[in-house]
Formats: structure tokens, C-alpha cells, sequence
């Protein structure tokens, strides 16, 4: 069931990649299209939002981008008039005082605009303070170099890099981080949120519309810092309960040749060390909880769609696909290796 | 008797050849080396952003690894940052602040050559980085923990915290040097209602850098310890706070974005009244206008910070203070409109480079009031719309600029004109190329392209923005090396300038170009705020008195307010003393950057032989006159 979600969801994702890419090659040439443009990648921008955060700021930025429209021809018009009327006849220097203009247009009617502007920012931030307590779900969310490990304290589990959250629910998110400073952004959804090691930061999420949310670490946190990829998935009710059902079990016990190899692969490479994997004695935390690593549609935090070819790449080359990281790669014969990711494949 | 030229000859006139060029203390060849030093760091930084723009030209490019782009993008943003747009804009002071006042060289002409010097060596020393295969890659603010003992473990770091503590000596010794002379040098008669707007600009920026680097200077000094003698002042699990460096580094950050950007406009101020033939209308809300940028940038540096989580109330008031900010630049909008629509323009190269940069700074402000709304900010920083936000600032707002200054004195420093035609087109590649690669970015940022991404995947749809950018950045390039050519040119065919080719109004262009040793035969006395463009004086009345001033290596100290005469001052012989401190300095910084106790004291130890020699005082007053 949840694997048919998710490759139900696989195609879709694909189809919104490839249509704004084509469109991207068109449009970009022109002011008008590079806005259109902006509009039209649904997954990651900040102007077509999905939830209110996102909304009230989208609104809040058109209004002054017209604004800044308006002031900007007005004042390169000016200019541009202004020297164009050259005379060559008239050689003489020119001393008049313009001391009331500049008062007037420079002064006090940019006074009252700016006025304005600070008044509308003091009432967008009141408008975003949702407090705690509306919340209806809770997601404690830690920065590692380079991903993100993901807690649902109301329901005991961790997982990593792929966000679920009910639709039309306040999420109450709690963010830090272990080693440098990240920034948790997701456009389409919400501002970012610096997440800093020995502090926490609080904000509430909420989409309106279901899909897949992509963002980014918006911090500067290293070599792979372009590699720390977030997606939050916007559910409704009955696909959330189940996933959180199914994130909640452990992993099963391997039910075939095969994968009891799989697991004996695992152990003797001592993956143990730094993964989990619940229902096992894996429970390592330096990198990702692996238990239901096959029902994440990326693996290395968003880099790679996770596949039996991107997975057996990972395991054995990663430090060329993802340098720095800290993940050393592994050397099996390739019977081992395919034991090992159908195994990886099954934890479901 | 010799005529006045040639006494004042005599006693100016440099001896030639490697060692007078070496241990010169002429304000002129000091500004000249300042920006050539400048321009040259422009340039590596500049074929920086090209390798960079190439390696994002791609989705998943290999052109730059993870560790080669990341020590690029550092070295670009501290570079265009430290070592071209604040030194680039004191060379232009270095060069022009005597001149325009009326003066024979800066106050103090040793410690003048003493900043080249160190300058110099602190950009050399942070580029040697890459020749010990230990860039400094945390990025121009350098956040920690990411900077601190345990994630960079090179000497990365290192160079970024010597090198910018050791620039900023030469950095506040400048600063002081401007402010002294603009307040106890000017022209007798060039009281404060007659300071040209580029002496304003440059004195605002100059206090500007004497408050802040030292927040800096704290910074780095902490940083440094907590790599070097295990203090813990940022480490989170030792209840330090990594938050202290962002708020020490920032409440320097701000100002500076203020310290190259008021010089800049002061350029532009100084050059519309030329091309418009009208003087700079509302020269006192101007003045005003400036000192007001100057006091309010050291309280908007929060909105660097919106998204660290401080609380709502706290970060409102930094809003405020950064929405407040466009108030000042607007006035000076409105006054350089007034003054054009008043005037009768002429357009040449320096004035389609200040068209330009009207346009870029116009579109950086509109998003600089953007930063000042929380919620907008919040959603955009970080990401590409902010690397679009700075271009706009500091490349449209101050290397314009910074171009228009390099057409316009052109001429005053070297005695030839640049090619015309060559100068405008040189415009027209920088300014497409300029808004081809930055514009774009706006649009990446809000398409969720966070900024320092060495690279990105091929299905988020940011492809043909990054690869039109890069075609736009080479555009760019190509402008900025017509540029080169062009210079190139005009110091070997050139037409000759003559005194005053754009019949300006301010004193610079009163002496012979390039100017002599001693700038003015005789010192001026200045009776309006254009004293070139005054009425030529009725027959029958007596002209101006001017100032005899032959017999020494003088020029006249004058009052703060009303610039009346005070006092004559001696003006010292060439030194080789700054080179040898400089030199001791840097053996100095050498020996904090690796750990070498040895050259440390050397260090410590020549500086300090070096200071006792250059401030010995001489025996007579006969001896003080002929140093």
C-alpha cells in the first residue's frame, strides 16, 4: 500500500520536473517570462505557495514588487528625460537650489511609503505568530552534516530527509542542530528557520494543498552543503495515519534466503555502528535511521532517486558522488551487494 | 632668484629609479599603487566568479569539486569585499582628497605608503592560501561552528583571520589619515558649506571604519584563540555562543556595506553636477543625507540575522531602522534628478557609468527595503535573491561607480583621455552582462536556489537560468577587459587631457594633469563650493589672494569650520620606514598563521626597532624641516 503511494507519486513528480524545465528553456529570455516562470515550478518556489506562511509573504512581496515597479520607471523616466533635453547652444552653468523638491519628493513622500511598509511588516508578523498550542502534530527536525534526521515525538519514531505532514494541520516544528548551522526552508510551505547547535528554533508549518514540498539547508554548512535536500510530504488524513503506522513498526524479519544474507551483510560491514534499523541490534545515530529506508523516494538526502542502482552506486562509491560526506565506501562482491540491497529494499 | 616652479621643484622633485619608488610618500603614487593593487585583486576575483559561473553553468558540472568551489566562492566574496571595494575607493581618496582640497599631500604621507603596504601584503598573504592547498572556505562571514577548531581543521581559516586583522590596520591608519586631512588641510576658505560632496563621503565612510572594523578585528582575535590556545568563546557545547560571532561580525558587516557604498555615491554626486552643468542641488540635505547613512548603518545590522531566531519585537526594531535607511538615499535620488532635469547634460563615458549605476542601485534599494520586512526577508535570504540583492549594491551601487571615477580622473591621473567610443561600449558590456548574469538570480532565489550551491540537481528547473547567467557573466568580463585595452591604449596614444578636459568645477582639475609633486604652485583660497566655476573676477578688482609656499617641503594647516590658515606644515621627506614596519608586521602575521613562535618575535622585533627609528625626534628644527 505504501510502496503504491509512493510510485504512484513518482511519475507525477517527474511530469511537474520535465513541464518546467521545457518552459524554463522558452520563457527565459524575457522579464515577463523569467515571472511567469517563477510562478510555474510548483515544488520549491516561494512564489506559488502551498501554505499561509508562504501565501502571506508571496502577497506581501508582489504588492511591493508593483510598488518598486512604479517608483523605478517613474524615477529612470526622470532621468532619462531630464538629460535628454541637451542644449548645445546654451553654455552657461547652471546654480538654482532645489532644497523644497528634494524635501518634498525625497523626504516626506518616501517618509509616509516607508511608513506604511514597517506598518504592513509589524502586522505580517503578528499574522505569522501562530502559537504552540494550535498545534496539532509535532516534528522535531536535527541538521547533520549533510542531512536530516526527523523525530515524531507523539509517535515515538525517526526518519530522515522525507518530512510527512497531515494537510490543513499546524505542525508544531522544533529544529537544531549537531554540528554547524543549517537552515530548515521550504519555499513553497514556509521562511526559513536557522537551526543552530545548542539551540532550538520553533515555527508552525501547514499546507493547504496536498504534493511534495522540496527545499534546501539555506545555511552554508560545508563541501556538501549544495547536498542537504528536504521534502515534505502533504498527506490527507487516511495516507497519513498509514504511513505513520507503518513508520512506527519495526523492521520485518528477513523471510528469505536472500535477505537473511542481505542482513548478515549489513552487520558484517558494521553498518550497525552509525545507522538504526528498529527490530534489529543496529542502532547506530551518526547517520540515517534505516528502517523504512525503502519507503523514502530519495536516498542521500535528496541527491539520489532511490533505486537498486543508485543504492549499490551509493554503498560503493559515495565519496565520488557525495565527497566529504561521512559515509567511507565499502568494497563486497557483487553477491553480497545484491543481498544487501534487497534487504535494504524490503525495509519498507 | 629661481622662478616659484622651479624652487618648488627643487625641493618636491623624487629622485628616480627603484628605491625612491619604494620608500615615496607622494599621496598621488600611493593612490595610483592603491588602485592598481585594488584593480589587480578585482581581477583574480573576478576570473574567481568566471570559474564559479562555469561550474553552475550545468546541473551536476564537475568542472569544480565541492572543496575547490567552496575556497573560490570565499576567496571571491572576501576579496571583492576587503581587498577592491574599500581599497579601491581609498585609492580614489588617496589620489583625489589633497587635491580636491586645496593641499600638497595627505596628513600623514609615511602612514599613507605604511597602508599601501600593509594592504598589499594582507591581500597577498590571504591569496598565498591556495599555494599551501588551504583556502579558507567558510564563506566572506565566516560562521562558525563551521570556522572553528573542530570542523576546519586546516589553515584555511587561519589566513582569513590574519590576513583581514592585519588589513584592517591599513584599513583604520587610512581612515584616520582622510578624516585629519579633510578636517586641518582644506583651502582656506573652504569652510563646511564648501567641502566637496566626495571629501564628505570619504570623512563619513572613514568614521564609519574607525567604529566598526574593531568589532572585526574582536571577532577574528576570538576566533583565532578558540583555534589556537582552546578558548571556547563560540563553542555550543561549552556554552559558548556561535550567535556572538554573527552579531560581532555583522555590526561590522552593515557599516561596511556603508563604508564602500557612501564614496561610491559620493563619486556620482561629484560627477553629475560636471555632465549636467548645474551645480549638485541640495548640497546640505546631501551632507546630511550622508552622515545620516553613516550613524543609522550601526543600527540595521540584525536584519542580517532575521532567521537565527531572535524574537519578533527585538528584530522589528532593526526593521525599522533598515526600512528608515532608504530615507537618506532617496534624498540623494531625487537631488541628482533635480540637479539633471535643472542642468543641461552632456552625455560621456563617466556619465552613462553613473546612468548605470542609477539603475542597478535603484533595483538593489527596492530589494534592500525587502530585507527590512521580516517575513520577505525570512523567505529570501540565503537563497539567491540575496546574492542577486548584493550585486546590485555593491557591484551597481559601488563598481559602477567606482567606473564612472575611473573614466573621469582618468585623465586628471595620467594626463591622457581614454578612448571615448572604447569607454562607452566598455559601458554597454559591463551593464548587459551586470543584469544578464544578476537579475536571473532574483528569480533563482525565489525558486528555492539557496545561495553557495556548488552545484544542483536537473529536475528542479533551474537550469537555463544558471546558464543564461553564465553566458551574462563572460558579457560582463569581456566589458571589464575592453576596459583593460583601453587603458592600455591611452597611456600610449592618448589624446592629452590638458588641465581640465570636463570643465569641472572642483580644485583637482586647477593643476596640470598629471599633477606635479607639490599639486599647486601656488595653494588656492577658495570663495564658493565650485570654485572653478566661479565668475571670472570684474576687471579693475584684485583676484584672489593665493599662497606662496616655496621654501620647504609645506603645506598650509587650516581650521575645522571656516578653513582659515593656521599654521605652516612641514611635510616629510620619502621613508623607507612604513615598507620596514610593514615587512615586520608581516613576518608577524606569518608567525601567528602557522604557529611559528620564532618569527613571531622577529617580527614583533623589527616592528618595534622600526617605530622606535621612524618616530625618533630630530634633533633641531632645521633638521625636522629637511627628514
Amino acid at each position: 500500500m505504501q510502496d503504491e503511494t509512493r510510485h504512484s507519486r513518482a511519475p507525477e513528480l517527474k511530469r511537474i520536473h520535465r513541464t518546467s524545465t521545457r518552459t524554463t528553456s522558452i520563457a527565459a529570455t524575457t522579464l515577463p517570462g523569467l515571472l511567469f516562470l517563477a510562478q510555474q515550478s510548483g515544488l520549491t518556489s516561494a512564489l506559488d505557495p502551498k501554505g499561509p506562511r508562504s501565501e502571506l509573504i508571496a502577497r506581501f512581496f508582489w504588492a511591493l514588487l508593483a510598488l518598486a515597479a512604479v517608483i523605478f520607471v517613474i524615477f529612470v523616466a526622470l532621468f532619462l528625460i531630464g538629460s535628454a533635453k541637451h542644449n548645445p547652444g546654451d553654455q552657461r552653468l547652471h546654480f538654482a537650489n532645489g532644497t523644497g523638491v528634494v524635501s518634498v519628493f525625497g523626504i516626506a513622500i518616501p517618509g509616509v511609503i516607508l511608513l506604511v511598509i514597517f506598518g504592513a511588516t509589524l502586522w505580517a508578523l503578528n499574522e505569522l505568530a501562530t502559537p504552540a498550542s494550535a498545534a496539532e502534530e509535532s516534528i522535531e527536525i536535527v541538521g547533520h552534516q549533510w542531512w536530516w534526521e526527523i523525530h515524531y515525538p507523539d509517535h515515538d519514531f525517526t526518519t530522515a530527509n522525507e518530512i510527512h505532514i497531515p494537510l490543513g494541520k499546524d505542525v508544531h516544528v522544533k529544529l537544531t542542530s549537531a554540528d554547524v548551522i543549517h537552515s530548515f526552508w521550504i519555499p513553497s510551505l514556509s521562511d526559513k528557520l536557522d537551526m543552530i547547535p545548542g539551540k532550538t528554533n520553533e515555527i508552525m508549518l501547514k499546507a493547504d494543498t496536498p504534493g511534495i514540498y522540496r527545499g534546501q539547508c539555506a545555511e552554508f554548512c560545508g563541501a556538501q552543503h549544495a547536498n542537504m535536500i528536504l521534502r515534505v510530504f502533504a498527506d490527507n488524513d487516511d495516507t497519513y495515519d498509514a504511513w505513520i503506522a507503518n513508520q512506527q513498526a519495526d523492521a520485518g524479519i528477513p523471510d528469505s534466503d536472500l535477505l537473511e544474507r542481505g542482513q548478515q551483510v549489513y552487520f558484517n560491514n558494521a553498518c550497525m555502528y552509525c545507522h538504526t534499523v528498529a527490530g534489529t541490534s543496529s542502532s547506530g545515530k551518526i547517520g540515517p535511521d534505516l528502517t523504512h529506508v525503502a519507503s523514502r523516494d530519495y536516498i542521500a538526502a535528496g541527491m539520489l532517486e532511490n533505486t537498486q542502482g543508485n543504492l549499490a552506486g551509493w554503498i560503493l562509491n559515495n565519496q565520488s558522488l557525495k565527497p566529504n560526506n561521512q559515509m567511507p565506501n565499502f568494497v563486497m562482491s557483487p553477491e553480497d551487494l545484491q543481498a544487501l540491497i534487497a534487504w535494504l529494499e524490503s525495509l519498507k | 632668484m629661481a622662478t616659484l616652479v622651479e624652487r618648488l621643484d627643487r625641493t618636491w622633485e623624487a629622485p628616480t629609479g627603484a628605491w625612491s619608488w619604494l620608500t615615496s610618500t607622494d599621496h598621488k603614487l600611493i593612490g595610483r599603487r592603491y588602485l592598481g593593487t585594488a584593480f589587480f585583486f578585482f581581477i583574480i576575483a573576478g576570473i574567481g566568479a568566471l570559474l564559479m559561473r562555469i561550474q553552475l553553468a550545468l546541473p551536476r558540472n564537475t568542472f569544480l569539486g565541492p572543496d575547490t568551489y567552496n575556497g573560490i566562492f570565499t576567496l571571491h566574496g572576501t576579496t571583492m569585499i576587503f581587498l577592491v571595494s574599500t581599497p579601491i575607493l581609498f585609492g580614489f581618496a588617496n589620489f583625489m582628497v589633497p587635491l580636491m582640497i586645496g593641499s600638497r599631500d595627505m596628513a600623514f604621507p609615511r602612514v599613507n605608503a605604511l597602508s599601501w603596504y600593509i594592504f598589499l601584503f594582507a591581500g597577498l598573504l590571504l591569496w598565498s592560501s591556495i599555494f599551501f592547498g588551504a583556502m579558507p572556505d567558510d564563506g566572506w562571514f565566516n560562521y562558525v561552528p563551521l570556522s572553528g577548531p573542530e570542523q576546519s581543521t586546516g589553515r584555511g581559516i587561519d589566513f582569513y583571520l590574519v590576513s583581514i586583522v592585519f588589513l584592517t590596520v591599513a584599513t583604520t591608519a587610512g581612515s584616520i589619515n582622510v578624516i585629519v586631512t579633510a578636517f586641518k588641510m582644506r583651502a582656506p576658505g573652504m569652510s563646511v558649506r564648501r567641502i566637496p560632496i566626495f571629501i564628505w563621503t570619504m570623512v563619513v565612510t572613514s568614521f564609519a571604519v574607525i567604529f566598526a572594523y574593531p568589532a572585526l578585528t574582536a571577532a577574528n582575535i576570538l576566533l583565532y584563540m578558540d583555534r589556537h590556545h582552546d578558548t571556547l568563546f563560540f563553542n555550543p557545547t561549552a556554552q559558548g555562543d556561535p550567535l556572538l560571532w554573527q552579531h560581532l561580525f555583522w555590526i561590522f558587516g552593515h557599516p561596511d556595506v556603508y563604508i564602500i557604498f557612501l564614496p561610491a555615491v559620493g563619486i556620482v554626486s561629484t560627477i553629475i553636477p560636471v555632465f549636467s552643468r548645474h551645480r549638485l542641488v541640495a548640497y546640505p540635505l546631501i551632507v546630511l543625507a550622508t552622515v545620516a547613512i553613516g550613524v543609522v548603518s550601526f543600527g540595521v545590522w540584525v536584519h542580517h540575522m532575521f532567521a537565527v531566531g531572535i524574537p519578533d519585537l527585538t528584530n522589528s526594531f532593526f526593521a525599522g531602522a533598515t526600512i528608515l535607511i532608504t530615507i537618506p538615499s532617496g534624498i540623494q535620488y531625487v537631488a541628482w534628478v533635480a540637479t539633471i532635469w535643472r542642468g543641461n547634460v552632456i552625455w560621456k563615458s563617466p556619465f552613462l557609468f553613473v546612468f548605470g549605476f542609477f539603475v542597478l542601485f535603484l533595483i538593489g534599494g527596492f530589494t534592500g527595503v525587502m530585507f527590512g520586512v521580516i517575513p520577505i526577508d525570512r523567505q529570501v535570504t540565503d537563497s539567491y535573491f540575496v546574492v542577486a540583492h548584493f550585486h546590485y549594491v555593491l557591484f551597481g551601487g559601488a563598481i559602477f561607480p567606482v567606473f564612472a571615477g575611473l573614466h573621469y580622473w582618468w585623465p586628471k591621473m595620467t594626463g591622457r583621455m581614454l578612448h571615448e567610443r572604447w569607454a562607452q561600449l566598455t559601458f554597454w558590456f559591463m551593464f548587459v552582462g551586470f543584469n544578464m548574469t544578476f537579475f536571473p538570480m532574483h528569480i533563482l532565489g525565489l525558486l528555492g536556489m539557496p545561495r553557495r550551491v556548488y552545484t544542483y540537481n536537473d529536475n528542479i528547473g533551474w537550469d537555463a537560468l544558471n546558464f543564461f547567467q553564465t553566458v551574462g557573466a563572460f558579457v560582463l568580463g569581456f566589458g571589464v577587459l575592453l576596459f583593460i585595452i583601453n587603458a592600455i591604449i591611452s597611456t600610449y596614444g592618448g589624446e592629452d587631457a590638458g588641465p581640465n578636459p570636463w570643465e569641472a568645477n572642483t580644485l583637482e582639475w586647477a593643476v596640470n594633469s598629471p599633477p606635479p609633486p607639490y599639486n599647486f604652485v601656488v595653494l588656492p583660497v577658495v570663495r564658493s563650493a565650485d570654485p572653478l566655476w566661479d565668475p571670472p573676477t570684474p576687471e579693475g578688482e584684485a583676484e584672489p589672494s593665493a599662497l606662496e609656499l616655496a621654501d620647504g617641503k609645506e603645506t598650509y594647516g587650516s581650521s575645522i569650520l571656516d578653513a582659515e590658515a593656521e599654521r605652516v606644515l612641514p611635510m616629510p621627506q620619502d621613508s623607507p620606514w612604513p615598507m620596514f614596519l610593514a615587512i615586520g608586521a608581516l613576518i608577524l602575521a606569518i608567525g601567528l598563521l602557522f604557529d611559528l613562535l620564532p618569527a613571531t618575535i622577529i617580527g614583533i622585533a623589527i616592528a618595534t626597532i622600526v617605530l622606535v627609528a621612524w618616530t625618533w625626534p630630530p634633533a633641531t628644527k632645521e633638521e625636522a624641516m629637511t627628514l
